[in-house]
């Protein structure tokens, strides 16, 4: 197996909310090696975004943090833009509107990589190539607004790419966008990773696009893990009830067919306070009493495992 | 199709946007019989957004006729126009930007009782109590501010406030692209529901193919303004034939198919 | 409602100057049984130094007339004119915005022209002007006043309106059926009105130092004490008795601090709240 790149031991994160403080994620334990390709995935509330935002230490001032976080491969605090590259979900906000896009992308290589403005330009016009801009040089000069979303989404990926970060860590990159530009960003996404032996990071609320670029695919649930294995095993024979759900709903709509989708029964579950026992016992079909009195514990390793009374590991 | 004629009329719409190059929408004719589902699916930039909001007028189209319920909904004006409206009504693709941040969300859904006259002040509080139940919420929520809400629970509220003028057409613009998978299900599942109870017909404007199979009967395809194919959904989707259907189809990803379960047993 | 107010009573330095300001109001509105000395009655000896005599605790002006009535009275000039012209500005300010906004076209062009026309004259000196025109009454510093900034708020005003008028909630209550009556004055003036609300606070404040300034040049009502005047005599022995003018000076000051302070309070409580993501 390559190298440990990350490592996360019972991560808990606290964010304020209003007057009282919130738990986002409640004890996350996750590893990922070098070249690996991750994705996190969850709805809204599952601690996904938090998650993300520890590792890269971009979590606000007020927030509790408690666990482990490590850089095993690094050895030393990672620093964004040269170690960690980050793509954000809004491709209109994540690129400052004021500077041409080259020299958002060479400024990463000169605070990075120490090189002259001169060559970081054309080092930035070899990226805009990769990514699939249409005639960089004249566009090198282009401030975010004359592209289009998808366009810019691509320019994102190459600031984030431009210094060779050993991972990258990209939070919904596709939400924002239709299904054609999707795909091509998605397969673009794959060709890089591959290419550089960039480790992903990729947080979704999509199975498909999980399942389209991720080696591993671990599950969260109100702040827990629940599941993780990986993703051709996952989204052929889930374990965890939450996820046989999402993969029941996702398949409805896959086909054409009359009658209602799958549906997963109650309301998400709210952020406050303790939680007694499963969290997803309250929604879940296979719920039984030991359910709602005693949390499952995650049974399995790091990488492959399963946390739920019911199933198996 | 009913025999007063097809609900939705669209003949020859067309409007370009003051210097651009290319038209927004081009050429445009559909009709849409009562309760049936049309999907309006195309990539962001075919036009589909627009031709939406030309439907409802909230845009002025260059060209066109827009005839609804046998109306012309272009020739008329002020209170004919408003209440014309009523039958016609636009559910927006971000529930948070379509509900005023400074107002209760249940004032905004009472907004059409008041303003159309059809429940007198008293009955109001009970007619937004009973909208808000019909679309799964509890009545309670009324209270709240949108940004108080989960983003399910504001899609419902504009879908109440869609419904407080008991529509015959709704317009829905993306209306589950912000939502997760499960809520996705939610929703849809109770436009279906509606659907059954109320007889509703609408037009569902989106990119997403799953979306568009769960809830139509027949499917339009938008590109560069023009409408490139239609047909049944479920055949079009299967054997695409245009371009850009083609193009819709091959970007969807689809899931590795499914291996029988183990049992699981608490 | 409630929760803006909660907000706001988070702010501490907001809700300490809105204390200032409220108990600052009540003394000037209770001023003749607070302290019932006539500001104009020469009622001791000149120049009486501040806390030496219990009769006159901050002491007296040239001519013996007592500074703690003078003051008090000044606050209720300062203080009413100054709202009144904030309120007349904000007032004709928000209807000129409005209309251009919601008209645009023709009527947007002309009626920015006019607002270009008041605002390339410094607003002080067109105070000052309509002042002197119109003669040095209360009434006529508060017109002088308002016309002279009610450029600000009718500009902020069209550019929200404009701004709001894209949004999706303005569209849906049209779809809706909302007449635009019902849409310029439930939807789009609620949401319009907050930052320039939060103008309120510095327009306020503008108007107590614009008008202090006129009756410091003697262009107000001679007659009635205010903050201005007193600093403008007190020029005149400013070397050996300093407070004539400090002390008329620092209840400027403050009140001006605290009118800024609790415009700001306001503003951010007032502000929507963004959803989580």
């Amino acid at each position: 197996m390559s190298a440990l790149l990350l490592e996360l031991r019972g991560l808990a994160v606290s964010l304020p909310l209003g007057r009282r403080c919130v738990p986002a994620l409640r004890g996350l334990d996750l590893e990922l090696r070098s070249g690996e390709r991750l994705a996190l995935l969850g709805e809204s509330g599952s601690g996904k975004s938090t998650a993300l935002l520890a590792i890269v230490g971009l979590l606000p001032e007020e927030a509790r943090i408690e666990g482990l976080r490590r850089f095993p491969l690094l050895g030393r605090e990672p620093v964004p833009g040269r170690d960690l590259g980050l793509v954000l979900q809004d491709p209109f906000a994540s690129l400052n509107p004021v500077l041409s896009v080259g020299e958002q992308i060479a400024e990463v290589l000169v605070a990075h990589r120490g090189a002259r403005w001169s060559e970081a330009r054309r080092a930035a016009v070899v990226l805009l190539e990769r990514v699939g801009i249409a005639d960089p040089e004249r566009r090198l000069d282009d401030p975010p607004h004359r592209f289009s979303g998808g366009q810019r989404q691509r320019i994102a990926i190459a600031v984030a790419i431009a210094a060779g970060p050993r991972l990258l860590l990209a939070d919904e990159p596709t939400s924002a966008l239709d299904t054609v530009v999707q795909a091509q960003i998605l397969d673009l996404l794959d060709g890089l990773v591959r290419e550089q032996g960039t480790a992903l990071l990729l947080v979704t609320h999509d199975l498909a696009v999980a399942g389209r670029i991720a080696d591993r695919i671990a599950v969260l649930y109100a702040g827990r893990l629940v599941e993780s294995a990986p993703a051709g095993r996952l989204l052929r024979t889930p374990r965890h009830p939450y996820t046989r759900a999402l993969l029941a709903t996702a398949r409805d709509l896959e086909r054409a067919g009359a009658g209602p989708l799958a549906e997963i029964a109650g309301p998400p579950p709210e952020p406050a306070g303790r939680i007694q026992g499963c969290a997803f016992a309250p929604r879940c079909p296979l719920a039984v009493d030991r359910c709602r009195r005693e949390r499952p514990l995650w049974r399995g390793d790091a990488r492959d495992g399963v946390a739920c009374h019911a199933a198996e590991p | 199709m009913s025999p007063a004629g097809p609900l939705l009329e669209v003949e020859g719409l067309a409007k370009r946007w003051p210097g651009a190059a290319a038209a927004a929408v081009s050429d445009v004719s559909f009709t849409l019989a009562e309760s049936e589902r049309v999907a309006l699916v195309g990539a962001s930039g075919s036009g589909k957004t627009t031709l939406a909001r030309l439907i409802v007028r909230l845009i002025e189209p260059d060209r066109g006729v827009v005839r609804f319920a046998g109306r012309d909904l272009l020739a008329l004006s002020g209170e004919p126009l408003r209440r014309l409206r009523a039958g016609l009504q636009l559910v927006f693709q971000d529930p948070l930007a379509a509900l005023d941040p400074r107002r209760r969300v249940g004032r905004q859904v009472a907004d059409p009782l008041r303003v159309h006259g059809l429940v007198p002040r008293a009955d109001r509080p009970a007619a937004v109590a009973a909208l808000f139940a019909r679309v799964g919420l509890d009545p309670a929520l009324a209270e709240r501010f949108p940004h108080e809400l989960s983003g399910g629970q504001r899609q419902r509220v504009a879908i109440a406030r869609a419904l407080a003028c008991r529509p015959r057409l709704l317009l829905l613009d993306e209306p589950v692209a912000q939502l997760d998978v499960s809520v996705k299900a939610q929703i849809l599942n109770l436009l279906d529901r509606l659907r059954r109870e109320e007889g509703l017909a609408w037009l569902l404007i989106t990119h997403d193919l799953g979306a568009a199979r769960a809830a139509s009967d027949r499917i339009l395809v938008m590109a560069e303004g023009r409408i490139v194919e239609e047909g049944q959904t479920a055949a079009v989707l299967a054997a695409p034939r245009a371009p850009a259907t083609r193009a819709l189809v091959a970007a969807e990803l689809r899931l590795p198919p499914p291996e029988p379960a183990p049992r699981l047993s608490p | 409602m409630s929760d803006a107010l909660v907000r706001f009573a988070r702010n501490r330095a907001a809700l300490l100057a809105a204390f200032l300001l409220a108990t600052l109001a009540l003394a000037a509105a209770l001023a003749p049984h607070l302290w019932p000395i006539d500001p104009e009655a020469v009622d001791g000896p000149p120049l009486l130094r501040p806390f030496t005599d219990p009769a006159h605790p901050l002491g007296t002006d040239r001519l013996g007339r007592d500074l703690l009535a003078r003051l008090l009275f000044g606050a209720r000039l300062s203080l009413v004119v100054a709202l009144a012209a904030a309120f007349a500005s904000l007032l004709l300010g928000s209807a000129v915005g409005l209309a251009a906004g919601l008209a645009g076209g023709r009527v947007d062009e002309l009626l920015m022209r006019v607002t270009d026309a008041f605002q390339t004259v410094p607003g002080f000196l067109l105070a000052l002007a309509f002042v002197s025109v119109l003669g040095p009454e209360a009434e006529s510093v508060v017109l002088a006043i308002a016309a002279s900034s009610w450029t600000g708020p009718a500009r902020l005003v069209r550019a929200e309106i404009l701004s709001l008028a894209r949004r999706d909630f303005v569209l849906a209550a049209v779809v809706a059926g909302l007449p635009p009556v019902e849409i310029a004055w439930r939807v789009l003036l609620p949401n319009a009105l907050p930052p320039v609300l939060a103008y309120a606070g510095a327009n306020i404040a503008s108007a107590v130092l614009v008008e202090s300034a006129l009756s410091f040049l003697g262009l107000a009502d001679p007659n009635r004490a205010s903050w201005g005047a007193m600093i403008a005599e007190g020029r005149a022995v400013l070397v050996r008795e300093p407070w004539l003018s400090i002390l008329p000076g620092l209840a400027l000051l403050s009140t001006v601090l605290a009118v800024n302070l609790v415009g700001e309070g306001l503003d951010e409580a007032l502000a929507p709240r963004r959803a989580r993501p």
